[in-house]
């Protein structure tokens, strides 16, 4: 019975991946077509890129996780190389530390830091595909990756049009410059804010990614939509939290990153640190998903 | 004895827009005339400085009045008061918000600039998606060659032209000031970014150090005049530089775009 509920499974899977192709997504279907059953493990990792001890061991660390909980891709929310960005400290700071996974064929995707220079975004194993904001879906799920340093119209008109025009049954967005922080160098960016957050919520998205503050930071929904500070995967300000109200949980003593599950209406995340402990976990509940 | 006059608009929080006037004066000076509080004024300043000092408070006063209704309105038609002019050439300025010939002359140079890019990029390798940074790195250099080889003489002021100048500062500071924002803030976000704007080598036609580059505000962005893919703006201490991204290239420096600069 099992085996044929499997199968079953499988088959749906199939059939919805052929409706829905993960890529461009047909526009102007009315409502978000909740008919993937698949589900999607990712990594999250931020302001990592600098070549140092730490990134080594957040990415050793990613490894031994990827052990037990596999993932299918790794998210990058900014800040990919500090420094020096010659061709020889893509290979020092991102090549290396994270070959591995590279050679398992897990695909990165960057999003654009402050200290990420804009040509950046024609490596192709940032997968950004030249473009400076973009987004890609994988299974349920559909990642808009913003760049938080140059917000003009441009941009913010094809964020309102492609946040429109997504029907996947999570829509995450990935950016730099956290809107909501506790963080004590940069705190909230607040001129990002007044112009991201009405799309956010108008669009329905579901959980925000971001980094900046070299801290690990969850914090409890915003006007419906917890936002995570994922930025200490390699460099870290041991301390640089002061906890809030909005603060649902914060780890800044040492190096983390983050491993989501999403499995049809919820996230499972679990943050852990460069030493392999579990810093924060819980679960997100998809707001937007009704029963079907 | 004015010789040549500028007029300055601005508008406040009820979108109301007021005009004030600045003459030269001999030797060397301006004076600011239009309405305040429905009273005229005028003020002698001793440099173009001290001008944009005096919008900037102007401004920021019309914003905090909050004047009954009329009493502002009265400074457009207070300051169309007769100016003595000379016989020099007059000059003019824009008016924020709203097209002003600076801003078409801008948007111009900008597009053909992109259009120059663009036809120097085609006789380039193309800067393509590629596995080998060094391939990227490479492209972007000469494409940077290529452009300072065009424009050998490029300096600052070729695209943010002094009536453009006095465009971009006021708008920046509306745009920031609307928001609740000050220049201190960004001056702020650098810092917390860990740059030492002093140190940033800007020069027009050098490569742009993006190790001090940190986001802009939206709500500057949103208020600056839009341009073509290849450039971007960003601001550097104080500096407002016009950056060509696809060859790390600076194209023009505008210094003490923030209001509050002393110069």
């Amino acid at each position: 019975m099992l085996t044929l509920l499997r199968v079953l499974g499988v088959a749906a899977a199939a059939a919805a991946a052929a409706v829905w192709p993960a890529a461009n997504q047909p526009a102007g279907v009315a409502g978000r077509a909740f008919v993937f059953p698949q589900s999607l493990t990712f990594a999250v990792i931020g302001d990592n890129g600098t070549g140092k001890a730490p990134q080594y061991d957040v990415a050793r660390q990613m490894l031994k996780s990827h052990a037990d909980r596999p993932f299918e891709l790794v998210v990058m929310v900014g800040d990919n190389l500090y420094g020096s960005q010659q061709p020889r400290d893509f290979v020092d700071k991102f090549e290396i530390p994270y070959g591995p996974l590279l050679r398992m064929g897990i695909p990165f995707y960057a999003t654009l830091g402050n200290h990420d220079e804009p040509d950046n975004r024609n490596y192709p194993k940032f997968n950004m595909n030249g473009q400076r904001y973009y987004s890609f879906a994988r299974g349920p799920v559909r990642f808009f990756v913003f760049d938080t340093n140059f917000m003009d119209p441009e941009q913010v008109k094809w964020i309102d049009a492609a946040l429109d025009s997504a029907r996947e049954e999570w829509k995450i967005a990935v950016f730099h410059h956290p809107i909501y922080s506790d963080g004590d160098r940069h705190g909230p960016n607040v001129a990002l804010r007044v112009v991201l957050e009405p799309m956010l919520v108008s669009h329905d998205v579901d959980v925000v990614f971001a980094g900046h503050e070299h801290i690990y930071e969850r914090i409890r929904e915003q006007k419906g939509i917890p936002h995570f500070i994922v930025g200490s995967s390699g460099q870290l300000r041991k301390g640089g939290v002061t906890p809030s109200s909005d603060t649902a949980a914060s780890f800044a003593d040492d190096n983390a990153f983050l491993i989501a599950t999403i499995d049809r209406g919820n996230l499972t995340f679990q943050a852990i640190s460069r030493t392999g402990a579990v810093v924060d976990s819980g679960v997100i509940r998809n707001r937007h998903m009704t029963e079907n | 004895m004015t010789s040549t006059y500028v007029d300055l608009r601005f508008t406040d929080a009820r979108g109301r827009q007021h005009l004030v006037r600045a003459g030269t004066t001999d030797p060397g000076g301006w004076v600011v005339e239009g309405s305040l509080d429905g009273q005229p004024f005028a003020k002698h300043c001793d440099s173009w400085q001290s001008v944009e000092r005096t919008m900037f408070w102007l401004r920021r006063h019309a914003h905090d009045q909050e004047p009954p209704r009329g009493v502002w309105g009265v400074i457009a038609a207070a300051v169309a008061l007769v100016m003595v002019l000379g016989s020099a050439a007059v000059a003019r300025a824009q008016v924020p918000g709203v097209q002003a010939p600076a801003v078409g002359t801008f948007t111009d140079a900008t597009r053909e600039y992109s259009l120059l890019h663009r036809r120097l990029e085609r006789t380039l390798p193309r800067l393509e998606v590629t596995s080998n940074p060094d391939t990227i790195q490479r492209a972007v250099e000469q494409l940077g060659a290529a452009l300072r080889a065009a424009r050998p003489d490029a300096k600052p002021g070729d695209f943010f032209t002094e009536a453009m100048a006095v465009e971009l500062r006021v708008r920046i500071d509306d745009a920031l000031f609307a928001k609740g924002f000050s220049p201190a803030d960004l001056r702020a976000s650098e810092v917390a970014d860990g740059i030492d704007a002093a140190m940033a080598p800007l020069k027009v036609n050098g490569r742009f150090p993006w190790l001090y580059a940190s986001a802009m505000f939206p709500c500057v962005l949103q208020a600056l005049p839009p341009l073509p893919p290849e450039l971007q703006y960003r601001i550097v201490g104080n500096t407002l530089v016009l950056i060509d991204v696809h060859a790390d290239l600076i194209v023009d420096l505008l210094p003490y775009a923030l209001a509050d600069t002393e110069r």
